[in-house]
């Protein structure tokens, strides 16, 4: 085999992710070195690790961190236990699970920023049918988004109603995928259902549940589209994540420093855990 | 024996509300899309209506621009999957035969899955701006293709190899240069791995809302941010945004039944199959 010329089919895709995506990180490196504005952006004065510091005393870029974790832990949590769930009840029926699960993978095929649509509608305090139900049937006020905490786990409900389709689908198609003859061997012995999944369909689902958790906490962490739409960052800072931060530090503030400073953080970090990541999950695959 | 249709009876119920409970909120702004404005914003609950088609007119007339933002996602989403599609191929190529560079390739792209959208955009900003591309379709485009790069080549890999490499000694015992056996018998078997990665790049790229938001002003803007500009202004056009949000669901939803048996793969970048 001529080693060397599997480098020439690659060359293509190389050069257009130099150009869209390793050369704009080096110049967000350069830009996080300088004092640089909306008003002397390419030009500005060399500062050394002043932007990385002025960050991290920052009060709003730690609150950011906080907010960002909390909505991507209870986010994750919900979206995990439920979509499993979901998972293997349809997996138990007997007939029908293809229609079942077309249809229960419907909202992760929408635009986020849809569903920041919808919920800006149905968690309006006025007319909005989440408050309005609340009060037409139980008769109490609900201002879903006029308070911090309530706003924040507002947005963890979006998240949950769109991607616990993701985790379901994911891990619908890894039951599809298990050996029988452990669940046969259960049901000779007597097993309930219960007992088989939770001795044998758990344990077998652990790698897959790996990738489900990295893709759901990586993409989760990304958050934007529905938090602008719905409350954009208010009350206060309460909804205000990592990447609604980096917006406001770019295009209401102007401190491209900064934000700069801010992408590289970001980027050191994702780039550790997905070598984390890489390692462990994808050690066991092979393309051959 | 009727223990057990009970127990069936129960877990098709149940199978039910979950389908009705997931697409709630879908079939809520679909169903808005059809109520006069007056009806969707009245503070009680009522669900009888008389369906209505004004919130569409109202969205396809000359005050909104709807048909142009429409036709620029098209546009986008077309040229950042054609050029993905013509750049991944030799790679996903290159990667899955010649062994040496996959664990590097792959932990690389895999890596720019994973970084956020807002890690590129401000160098993606000023770059653009440098060069005169902001509010271009060129300039979106090529924001576009730091997602539709990665993910063309990741699942046209999983599909490369699975094509047996016996297929391809034939053609080179004849004397076949490697890129003649890539355009004359590789590319024909990739049918189904080039419609998955068509179709998931679209839905990306017709979906996308924050590279968008920033790059574009005026005559390049896409359908999701003319949608975020109805709830930014003073007043909220709700029937109008209802009917654009089930204008951006219903492709969505088509797509969804043809690509749904190679969805796994390309959500996962090939971890689970």
């Amino acid at each position: 085999m001529h080693k060397d010329k599997g480098w020439r089919f690659v060359l293509p895709a190389v050069v257009v992710l130099a150009a869209v995506v390793m050369f704009p990180f080096l110049f967000s490196l350069y830009i996080s070195f300088t004092e640089s504005t909306a008003y002397n952006i390419y030009r500005g004065r060399f500062v050394f690790f002043d932007n990385y510091i002025s960050l991290f005393r920052d009060v709003k870029f730690l609150d950011s961190m906080r907010v960002t974790a909390l909505y991507v832990l209870f986010a994750v949590a919900i979206e995990t236990v439920v979509g499993t769930a979901l998972a293997l009840l349809i997996d138990a029926l007997p007939k029908g699970r293809k229609i079942f699960m077309v249809l229960l993978i419907l909202p992760m095929m929408v635009a986020p920023l849809v569903y920041g649509i919808i919920f800006k509608l149905a968690y309006n305090s006025i007319y909005g049918i989440i408050p309005v139900a609340f009060r037409d049937l139980f008769g109490v006020e609900l201002n879903i988004l006029n308070r911090p905490f309530s706003a924040l786990m507002a947005m963890v409900v979006v998240d949950a109603f769109q991607w616990t389709s993701f985790v379901f689908l994911i891990v619908f198609s890894a039951l599809q995928a298990l050996p029988r003859e452990p669940f046969e061997a259960a049901l000779i012995d007597g097993a309930s259902y219960w007992k088989s999944v939770w001795y044998i369909t758990l344990p077998l689902l652990r790698p897959v549940m790996g990738v489900v958790l990295i893709f759901r906490i990586m993409d989760s962490f990304k958050v934007f589209d529905q938090i602008f739409a719905i409350t954009g960052g208010g009350p206060g800072t309460a909804t205000t994540t990592m990447s609604l931060y980096t917006y406001f530090l770019m295009f209401t503030r102007y401190n491209f420093g900064r934000a700069a400073a801010l992408t590289i953080v970001i980027l050191i970090a994702v780039t550790l855990i997905s070598r984390v990541v890489f390692r462990t999950v994808y050690r066991e695959v092979s393309y051959q | 024996m009727r223990k057990r249709a009970v127990g069936l009876t129960v877990i098709y119920a149940l199978a039910i509300i979950a389908v009705i409970v997931v697409n709630a909120p879908l079939a809520f702004i679909i169903l808005t899309s059809f109520k006069p404005l007056a009806e969707i914003m009245q503070p009680n609950l009522k669900f009888s209506f008389t369906p209505t088609l004004e919130n569409y007119r109202m969205l396809f007339s000359e005050t909104f621009y709807f048909g142009k933002y429409i036709s620029n996602s098209i546009l986008v989403a077309l040229l950042s999957t054609f050029i993905a599609a013509l750049v991944s191929l030799p790679a996903a190529y290159g990667i899955s035969r010649f062994g040496e560079m996959k664990r590097g390739v792959a932990f690389w792209i895999l890596s720019i899955r994973m970084v956020p959208p807002v890690v590129f955009a401000l160098p993606l900003f000023l770059l653009l701006r440098l060069f005169g591309l902001i509010d271009s379709i060129w300039g979106l485009t090529a924001v576009y293709l730091t997602s539709t790069v990665p993910l063309s080549v990741w699942i046209l890999t999983t599909f490369m190899a699975e094509i047996p490499q016996s297929v391809e000694e034939a053609a080179m015992l004849d004397g076949a240069s490697r890129g003649r056996i890539l355009l004359s018998v590789i590319l024909p078997l990739m049918g189904p791995g080039l419609v998955s990665v068509f179709i998931l790049n679209f839905i990306f790229a017709w979906n996308e809302f924050f590279f968008a938001l920033l790059m574009t002003q005026d005559r390049a803007v896409t359908f999701t941010v003319g949608m975020a500009r109805f709830i930014t202004g003073y007043s909220i056009y709700w029937g109008a945004i209802a009917a654009a949000a089930t204008v951006s669901i219903v492709p969505m939803l088509i797509m969804t039944l043809l690509v749904q048996r190679y969805l796994v793969r390309g959500l996962t970048f090939g971890a689970v199959k």
